[in-house]
């Protein structure tokens, strides 16, 4: 059995009013119940109120800033070992999707002779890109294909710059730093 | 917050372990409290301080400075604290293990000392009959001083509920000691000699 608002009054924190007080101290001479629960709280709150703060175990700061630098490493192993897993799982899943259309969209038979035709036709498709490649060539000013040249190689460099400055930010912070 | 902390937090969101170095010495021996009152386990209790620090570490750059320190701190522990004992349902304290636990830093007398183990032991009993988050809520309020607002932030409760589950730790701590004093009278009349 509950007694509220007595109960509450007991074992809450803030102060009784003088009326709520004296409302208490007459139902506490009537009712076992409560005077069990204040009987039992009062000590309680005071052990709760004494108790001291237990400190950390010595060198725990010490042994933290130890273990840092080995747990950074492991959590870049693990985002690492990650982006590999979605990475490779990407894959894995757009192949699968791309195999399973051809083989809805494409019957086997069809599926074979596309082949073989491609594989047939392979050495004078060869031979006509050569061709174009010549003919283009010998159309384009030298100076045209020099700048060409020249920008391919600036971005190209530009990009594999930017992605081994971004792997080596990756792999000293990790991803969410 | 004081200054000179404020400056540590800047400079721990920038990247700087020196300042969240510092940071761990500061806040070491509340956050070890806290997981030590919860889990009631000086090994576990370091680990889980540990434990802590770090998730703080990977968090910082997300931590709102609006906020207090403590509190954000104190809610990584209560809450991996809770997590781990939801996962392994303690339901009693190891007595075994607070008797051979060293008291740190300092050597009071044995006589205190003896005194201080025997008060801690009835203190993490009586915690040990709580469920965990009823047991972090009164860690909050009692060692921390923490308001119920406080205590809502940090556990992530409603106000309403982190009042009632107060109410019903304080009743149940209540209660236990009531039954442990009656069984006590009764063992030592059991034992009293009859004439």
């Amino acid at each position: 059995m509950s007694h509220p608002p007595f109960e509450t009054w007991i074992i809450q924190d803030e102060t009784l009013t003088t009326t709520q007080a004296a409302e208490l101290d007459q139902h506490l001479l009537s009712c076992s119940q409560c005077r069990q629960v204040k009987a039992g709280w009062q000590p309680v709150e005071r052990q709760l109120r004494e108790a001291d703060i237990v400190a950390a175990p010595v060198n725990f700061a010490a042994r933290f800033q130890a273990s840092l630098e080995n747990r950074k490493a492991q959590e870049r192993r693990r985002q690492v070992r990650n982006a590999l897993w979605f990475l490779g799982g990407s894959m894995i899943l757009v192949s699968l999707f791309l195999m399973i259309r051809t083989v809805v969209v494409i019957t086997p038979a069809r599926l074979i002779g596309e082949i073989i035709h491609f594989i047939a036709l392979a050495p004078q498709r060869w031979l006509e890109f050569r061709y174009i490649l010549y003919y283009w060539g010998s159309q384009i000013p030298p100076v045209i294909l020099v700048v060409s040249a020249l920008t391919i190689l600036g971005w190209t460099m530009i990009l594999v710059t930017t992605w081994l400055l971004t792997y080596l930010r990756i792999s000293n912070q990790g991803v969410g730093k | 917050m004081t200054t000179s902390e404020v400056d540590l937090l800047v400079a721990a969101q920038n990247g700087s372990d020196d300042a969240f170095s510092s940071l761990v010495m500061q806040y070491q021996n509340p956050v070890y409290n806290l997981c030590y009152r919860m889990l009631g386990n000086a090994q576990e209790a370091e680990d889980a301080a540990q434990e802590t620090f770090w998730r703080a570490y990977q968090a910082i750059r997300r931590y709102d400075r609006n906020r207090p320190f403590a509190t954000w701190l104190l809610s990584i522990a209560a809450h991996y604290c809770i997590d781990q004992q939801r996962k392994k349902r303690i339901t009693t304290m190891e007595i075994e293990d607070w008797m051979e636990e060293v008291i740190p830093d300092h050597a009071p007398q044995p006589e205190k000392r003896m005194g201080d183990r025997e008060e801690r032991m009835s203190i993490q009993s009586m915690l040990s009959t709580l469920n965990p988050q009823d047991r972090a809520a009164v860690i909050l309020r009692y060692w921390y001083e923490y308001s119920e607002e406080e205590i809502s932030q940090a556990l992530q409760l409603s106000i309403s509920a982190v009042k009632s589950r107060l109410h019903r730790a304080r009743l149940k701590l209540a209660q236990r000691y009531h039954n442990q004093q009656v069984a006590l009278a009764e063992r030592i009349q059991d034992e009293s000699p009859a004439f």
